[in-house]
């Protein structure tokens, strides 16, 4: 499951880590291997054991079982102050009693630097962030999105080889979350240091990750680019919880080299690619995007199937029209179209011929 | 009233509130006037006359045994104070600690010795310290000493431990409210940092957590600083404090109006210890926010 | 990181420590009222129950009862009541609304000793002569009063005057609006408020004292019994006390919580 990172050392790793509170599992077995200079999402939705997973690496709970590497190094046991890793807290954490200046330099004083380097370095972080002049200004006194700069520059300003990230936008509006992308990514790319940042937001870890880890129910399904994860769903999970799929059962009807397939849904016949040999006969579940699904045209190609379809909805998106449209033999499909210009009036009951190619369909493992 | 009727709240706010006011400044701010006023007046073994004469503060501020006897007063009540912070702080950051269920027993236990009535927990304190006291009989025992201590009992030490057992809760509780405010994320944040158990403890809890303890040194010593019933049970001739003084002026002598003069002086010294805390807490917010 | 558990264990020992010594000296009390001895203290002299037979036969303690019960059970009334109307009047904005406030609280800050001397002190003036039900009562509802205030308070700001607003829409007046909405729901509140007060006044010493008739209270009477002479029942007087406000007071707790949220 862990794609090949042998090019560059782990920056952390996880080997078959669990973790029990009392009755409730909240990582089952879970190992990941996330790169030096990464910036890796944990993604999936409440509960599925990512701020664990972060909680563990930043020391503030104690795996169950399982091994936990940070820079080639076990850290089991090893307490937060100890660790080379700092965390932004979801809901910031920031020292109510200090100033932003004491705030920020709260790690440096710790390490017992001079006075006069503490100054230095909190000037430089402050710039990095683009607060200059806010030192003496106190905690109530910021806005959101301010607080937040603090609450990076604070974990920032120690040179952690990996920062840890607990849903630090949750709290932000759109427009000042969209900023913070924008920060994120510059901070990343200037510092070169590790980010592994947890969220539930799926277009969130697409657009800021290099690299995405899907969770549920305490397991990590799916490792990947956003690419792959996008394009590649695994499981059904992954394919619903990122993007929009039609998922299709189906048999395999021939089973071709290189491990192409001929699947028969519903009476229509499908050709994919699978990742693993698979039988005739065997039952398979296929994952389309809805935006994959096109209007047939001469483009289409060897490897494009033809559905005649009839239309039974249609929603206007703004960008795209979404069809749903039913081929005679039964197979029921969602197609964006965004391509409008070539379409056609596309209306309720009108006829209207689908194409699918055989890149576009994934077979799901599970 | 003609006209339209506003929404909110039913009744007329002047007159839900005039009774209780009514009563107030019936039993309470009309007797305080009086007593400021009868603290004027002059007092012999004829009765007590209206009259408008310094002669009773004259005495108290002149004669060095009243002010002796309130310094030792103010002395008592603040190393009450400090002992009592001491010895709940811990116990407050302990509780506050523990998850809900556990919490929630711990402060259930640590109330229950406070339904007791003060008097007789003041009284426990005579089994305990006396001749034939717990203490003195348990070290007879053990062979330490041959003859019973006498000096635990009416002093001003007995006194001091007294106080501290009867007010504890009134620290405890202040300081455990203020501790669970503490967001556990910042905490965590200062250990994220670097911060060893210690220095989190220090740096981060004990500055979060003062206006708490403020708030209980200021009630214990308020209490402390009036307290009669312990220092009359547990005192002796050594242990007596102004409270014990003021009363005598009523109960058994017939000096109201030096007694009266005494009162004031007592409240005036309340006043401003509160005016100096208020400075730093807002009281109306640690009694509950109404205003 | 040994250290860190070092200190752990140390507070739980501490916070073990300091609940013993809490709870030390009324085990002591009670294990002093059984025993036989003429003296309040040790040694053990052997177990008996006679001191609790005097107690509960002494006319003068059954009396003490019935006075803290019936001055306890008025006084009560009467603050949650005050602190009733008061309540609700300071949902709304009004001039003066914090000196009020201040005023009201006044008692709770103002020293035991002092709030006795001004009663008796007026008293005197007005010529009232002390007893349970006139000068006692008085003082009982005086220090009761704020702490109704504080308690119910939360309760009452916490009611929706959106309710209000549709009753009166329907037709309502303010007093069937109070009878019919907002009484309904405050009641439990307000009964967790009488409970807690009757417990302030069964407690009620030091100004009781000053502007006291003939009647005893019962923190009155074990204070007179034991400032004339130790006799060796006083434990077990102080037991029953114990058992009595222990009782009273838990009931109270457990009303308080169960009717709302703790303040």
């Amino acid at each position: 499951m862990s794609e090949a990172t042998s090019a560059r050392r782990a920056a952390v790793e996880a080997r078959r880590v669990t973790k029990r509170f009392g009755e409730v599992l909240a990582l089952d077995d879970v190992s990941l291997e996330i790169g030096e200079g990464d910036f890796f999402a944990l993604l999936g939705p409440s509960g599925c054991g990512k701020t664990t997973l972060l909680r563990i690496m930043g020391g503030f709970e104690n795996p169950s079982s399982g091994e936990l590497m940070i820079g080639g190094r076990s850290v089991l046991g090893q307490p937060p102050y100890l660790r080379p890793t700092n965390m932004i807290f979801q809901h910031l954490a920031l020292f109510p009693h200090m100033s932003v200046f004491e705030n920020i330099a709260f790690g440096l004083k710790m390490r017992r630097e001079t006075p006069g380097r503490i100054r230095a370095k909190v000037e430089e972080v402050l710039a990095l962030v683009r607060l200059q002049g806010f030192e003496s200004r106190s905690i109530d006194q910021l806005s959101g999105g301010q607080k937040q700069r603090v609450a990076m520059a604070r974990a920032l300003v120690n040179g952690p080889s990996v920062l840890l990230l607990d849903e630090p936008l949750g709290a932000l509006d759109l427009q000042l979350r969209l900023q913070m992308h924008d920060e994120l990514r510059r901070l990343h790319r200037d510092l070169g240091s590790t980010f592994i940042f947890v969220t539930h937001d799926q277009a969130e870890a697409i657009t800021l990750a290099n690299r995405i880890a899907v969770m549920n129910a305490g397991r990590v399904l799916q490792v990947g680019t956003p690419e792959e994860i996008y394009n590649a769903p695994q499981t059904r999970f992954v394919a619903q919880f990122i993007g929009q799929s039609n998922l299709i059962e189906g048999r395999v009807v021939e089973a071709l080299p290189q491990r192409r397939l001929v699947v028969e849904c519903a009476g229509v016949r499908l050709r994919c690619r699978s990742s693993a040999d698979m039988k005739p006969g065997a039952p398979v579940t296929l994952s389309l995007r809805y935006e994959r699904v096109g209007l047939a045209n001469a483009r289409g190609g060897a490897d494009a199937v033809a559905i005649p379809s009839l239309i039974a909805e249609r929603t206007f998106l703004g960008s795209a029209v979404r069809i749903t449209a039913r081929s005679a033999s039964g197979l029921t499909l969602v197609a964006d179209i965004a391509d409008l210009e070539h379409a056609g009036p596309l209306s309720v009951g009108s006829p209207v011929e689908l194409q699918v190619s055989e890149r576009s369909i994934t077979v799901l493992q599970d | 009233m003609t006209g339209i009727r506003a929404g909110g709240p039913i009744g007329r706010p002047l007159l839900l509130a005039a009774p209780a006011s009514l009563w107030i400044a019936l039993f309470t701010l009309a007797p305080f006037v009086l007593l400021v006023a009868v603290s004027f007046w002059v007092s012999g073994y004829y009765g007590t006359r209206p009259d408008f004469s310094l002669s009773n503060y004259a005495r108290i501020f002149q004669n060095e045994l009243y002010g002796l006897q309130l310094l030792k007063t103010l002395r008592i009540a603040l190393v009450s104070t400090l002992l009592a912070l001491v010895l709940a702080y811990p116990v407050a950051w302990f509780i506050s600690r523990q998850a809900l269920r556990m919490k929630t027993l711990l402060i259930l236990v640590l109330f229950i010795p406070f339904w007791v009535n003060y008097v007789v927990r003041a009284f426990v304190w005579l089994p305990i310290l006396g001749r034939s006291g717990a203490i003195n009989s348990a070290l007879l025992r053990l062979g330490v000493i041959d003859t019973p201590v006498d000096g635990l009992l009416y002093s001003e030490g007995a006194v001091i431990v007294g106080l501290v057992y009867v007010y504890t809760l009134f620290m405890t509780l202040p300081i455990l409210l203020t501790l669970e405010r503490i967001d556990e994320n910042v905490l965590d944040a200062a250990r994220d940092l670097g911060a060893a158990p210690l220095q989190v403890f220090f740096r981060v809890v004990l500055p979060l957590s003062w206006p708490g303890a403020l708030a209980g040194c200021v009630m214990v010593f308020l209490l402390t600083l009036s307290a009669y019933v312990t220092p009359q049970l547990l005192g002796g001739p050594s242990g007596l404090m102004f409270g014990n003084l003021i009363a005598s002026q009523f109960l058994g002598g017939n000096n109201w109006a030096f007694g009266a003069a005494l009162s004031c002086v007592l409240v005036a010294v309340a006043l401003a210890v509160l005016a100096a805390a208020g400075r730093w807490i807002k009281l109306h917010r640690v009694l509950g926010g109404a205003a | 990181m040994t250290a860190d558990r070092w200190v752990v264990v140390a507070l739980r020992a501490y916070v073990a420590l300091f609940l013993v010594a809490l709870y030390a000296p009324l085990m002591v009390l009670v294990a002093l009222s059984f025993n036989d001895s003429r003296i309040i203290g040790f040694p053990w002299e052997g177990f008996t129950a006679r001191w609790y037979g005097l107690i509960l036969d002494s006319p003068a303690f059954a009396e003490a009862i019935v006075n803290s019960a019936l001055v306890g059970i008025v006084s009560a009334a009467i603050g949650t009541a005050l602190a009733t109307a008061l309540g609700l009047g300071f949902r709304h904005e009004f001039r003066l609304k914090k000196v009020l406030f201040y005023a009201i609280v006044t008692p709770i800050v103002l020293p035991g000793i002092a709030g006795g001397v001004l009663l008796l002190l007026f008293f005197s003036l007005m010529g009232v002569t002390p007893s349970l039900l006139t000068t006692v009562l008085v003082a009982h509802v005086n220090w009761l009063l704020p702490f109704a205030f504080l308690v119910l308070y939360p309760r009452l700001s916490r009611l929706d005057s959106a309710l209000e607003d549709a009753a009166r829409d329907l037709g309502a007046t303010d007093w069937q609006v109070f009878a019919r909405v907002i009484w309904p729901a405050i009641w439990p509140g307000a009964l967790a408020t009488f409970l807690f007060a009757l417990t302030l006044s069964f407690d009620e010493f030091i100004r009781t004292i000053f502007v006291l008739g003939g009647e005893r209270t019962i923190p009155v009477h074990f204070w007179v019994l034991v400032v004339e002479e130790l006799t060796p029942e006083l434990p077990a007087m102080a037991t029953a006390i114990v058992v009595i406000t222990v009782c009273l007071s838990a009931l109270a707790h457990a009303v308080l919580t169960r009717t709302g949220n703790r303040s």
